[in-house]
């Protein structure tokens, strides 16, 4: 309990001091703000280009795709602003030599990097995709308790499959200093997330279900929330916290071969 | 004893790589490691309260052992004992109590004053209000930055970042505090505030392991001396035996009434002559007594002005590096 009080209290100093800094400059917070919002907006409107052009996911209806959607980009928003700049912090820092400060202070390195990297111009992600979410929602059959429950325990291991992801971009930074690719790869991958999965081949759908669990992201919570019972539901769920475990693994190995930097 | 290094290594692995095209499109296949021996098994002890002065040219394994004792690097092999922790691998329970003033990377936010910067080593230290405020009170008021730490970091001069940046790292209240090169780029009153703030704080019973290029730092601050070069310590000492290092030599430089070109005298050697009349001489004490020498040249030259100096510390310091 002690340990989470002291975490709560890590994280909303970050935010404080986060917003302080976003403050600094107005302009630059608005214009980040805005671009993160219209910018996450492409996929939801190229797939409302494609439902009105006739076209459709096979099974999927458009208000459907865009509850995927919607959560897909609630998570990596609320990912993007509280924990994903750990990545970025990171990177930054040992590039730097600065990481060696993050290692004198008497708590999670993990938990010190995200809750310094908070920017509430991030949030414009999360606001574009609850959006698009709300909408969505109120467009389909309305979920019971339930499915609303369902929704939130698997939306949580959402964020858990990016947290791991933010570990394992992380760790390999102290390896290989100056991986700017790396995001480009990592969205790359998770683009996969924004579509139902069952439009893809089986072998892939199984690559994204039981190998990097993409389809947890955000297919799964929206298949419960509209009443599903999707295949391989528990297995992904397990696989989730298999992730998460490894990701820590993972990130701890590769810190051990921080060599900082000179002088 | 608060601190104990044995056998202290560290090796770390560099690749080479040619300047050349051809060898950098080599490099992507294939590149050479190379072992570098950073320490070569180092030992040393250090009590409670003391003020070591930790020095040694670039490269001679200083940062490595100070990341090694802050627990930010792993050693290759040997033994870290710290106020009971080994530094690697008790980090969270053993950095609560050192701080640490790095000269060239600064914990403060850049954007935002150092007082609120501050709130986050409270809420990392679970440090209580009252406490708290009682610290900073304490450390505004000893390193006279009351105006400053409500301006924004960036706005402040290098002298006044600087002693916001102790704040920083003592507001936990560290009982060892490593600092490596505080007074860099500071000017001369900077410098002093920094030094009498050290100074008080190792009075009060801080710890301070100091390493600096900068000898005014270390002559006036540490009384004991770590030197170190390429991996292994080559001093360790009080600051007098290091001075004594070179033989018990002294500088003197003397004003005349009388022509001095005939002085002679046995372990004594003339280094510069100003003039006839203006000489600076070495002696070396082992063989000549000081008061004996004064005497001969007064007697015989008639002293106008004189005065004798300790050989500079970087003489000292370059014989052993």
């Amino acid at each position: 309990m002690r340990r989470l009080l002291d975490l709560l209290r890590l994280y909303s100093t970050g935010m404080r001091i986060g917003l302080a800094e976003d403050l600094a400059y107005r302009g630059n917070f608005l214009i980040r703000f805005f671009v993160m919002f219209l910018s996450d907006l492409l996929f939801p409107l190229v797939t409302l280009l494609v439902y009105r052009s006739g076209a459709a996911f096979p099974g999927w209806s458009l208000e459907e795709v865009l509850l995927i959607q919607g959560i897909f980009m609630m998570a990596k928003g609320f990912a993007n602003l509280f924990f994903f700049g750990l990545v970025w912090n990171i990177g930054q820092m040992v590039r730097d030599g600065l990481f060696d400060l993050m290692l004198i202070k008497p708590c999670s390195v993990i938990h010190l990097a995200a809750a310094t990297s908070f920017s509430l111009d991030n949030s414009g992600s999360l606001l574009g995709g609850l959006g698009i979410f709300i909408y969505a929602v109120s467009r389909i059959p309305t979920p019971g308790p339930w499915e609303w429950a369902a929704f939130f325990l698997l939306f949580l291991l959402s964020l858990s499959v990016l947290f791991s992801f933010s570990l394992f971009m992380s760790g390999t930074l102290f390896k290989w200093v100056g991986n700017s690719r790396i995001y480009e790869i990592f969205n790359t991958i998770t683009q996969f997330g924004l579509f139902p999965k069952t439009i893809f081949s089986r072998a892939f759908q199984n690559l994204l279900t039981y190998f990097i669990p993409i389809a947890m992201l955000a297919f799964f919570p929206a298949a419960v929330l509209k009443g599903d019972k999707p295949e391989g539901l528990f297995l992904s769920g397990g696989i989730c916290l298999v992730f998460l475990f490894a990701a820590r693994l993972f990130w701890y190995a590769m810190l051990k071969s921080y060599s900082s930097a000179g002088g | 004893m608060l601190i104990e290094v044995a056998e202290l290594k560290k090796t770390y692995i560099h690749y080479e790589r040619g300047g050349s095209f051809l060898e950098a499109v080599k490099s992507i296949f294939h590149r050479k490691a190379i072992a570098v021996e950073a320490l070569k098994g180092i030992s040393f002890t250090i009590e409670p309260g003391e003020l070591v002065g930790f020095l040694g040219p670039n490269g001679a394994g200083k940062s490595t052992t100070i990341k090694i004792l802050t627990g930010v690097l792993y050693p290759s092999s040997g033994r870290v004992q710290i106020a009971g922790y080994v530094p690697w691998r008790d980090r969270m329970k053993y950095v609560a109590g050192i701080g640490a003033v790095f000269g060239q990377k600064s914990q403060l936010i850049w954007d935002i004053p150092p007082v609120d910067a501050f709130l986050m080593n409270k809420a990392i230290y679970r440090i209580p209000d009252k406490e708290y405020r009682a610290t900073l009170d304490m450390l505004v008021s000893l390193l006279e930055v009351e105006r400053h730490i409500k301006t924004p970091t960036r706005q402040l001069s290098l002298g006044e970042r600087m002693r916001c940046e102790f704040i920083m790292a003592m507001l936990h209240r560290p009982q060892i505090v490593f600092l490596d090169e505080p007074t860099i780029g500071l000017d001369v009153v900077a410098k002093e505030k920094i030094r009498n703030f050290i100074k008080k704080m190792n009075e009060q019973g801080v710890t301070f392991i100091l390493t600096t290029h900068d000898l005014d730092d270390v002559e006036r601050l540490a009384r004991r001396v770590i030197l170190i070069n390429r991996g292994e310590i080559v001093f360790d000492d009080t600051l007098e035996a290091l001075r004594g290092y070179l033989g018990k030599k002294k500088f003197v430089t003397v004003r005349t009434a009388k022509p001095l070109s005939t002085a002679a005298f046995p372990g004594m050697e003339i280094l510069n002559a100003f003039s006839e009349y203006q000489m600076e001489m070495e002696l070396d004490t082992e063989t000549v007594e000081l008061n004996a020498f004064i005497r001969y040249l007064d007697e015989k030259y008639e002293i106008k002005d004189l005065t004798v100096e300790e050989p500079p510390i970087e003489d000292i310091l370059k014989s052993l590096y």
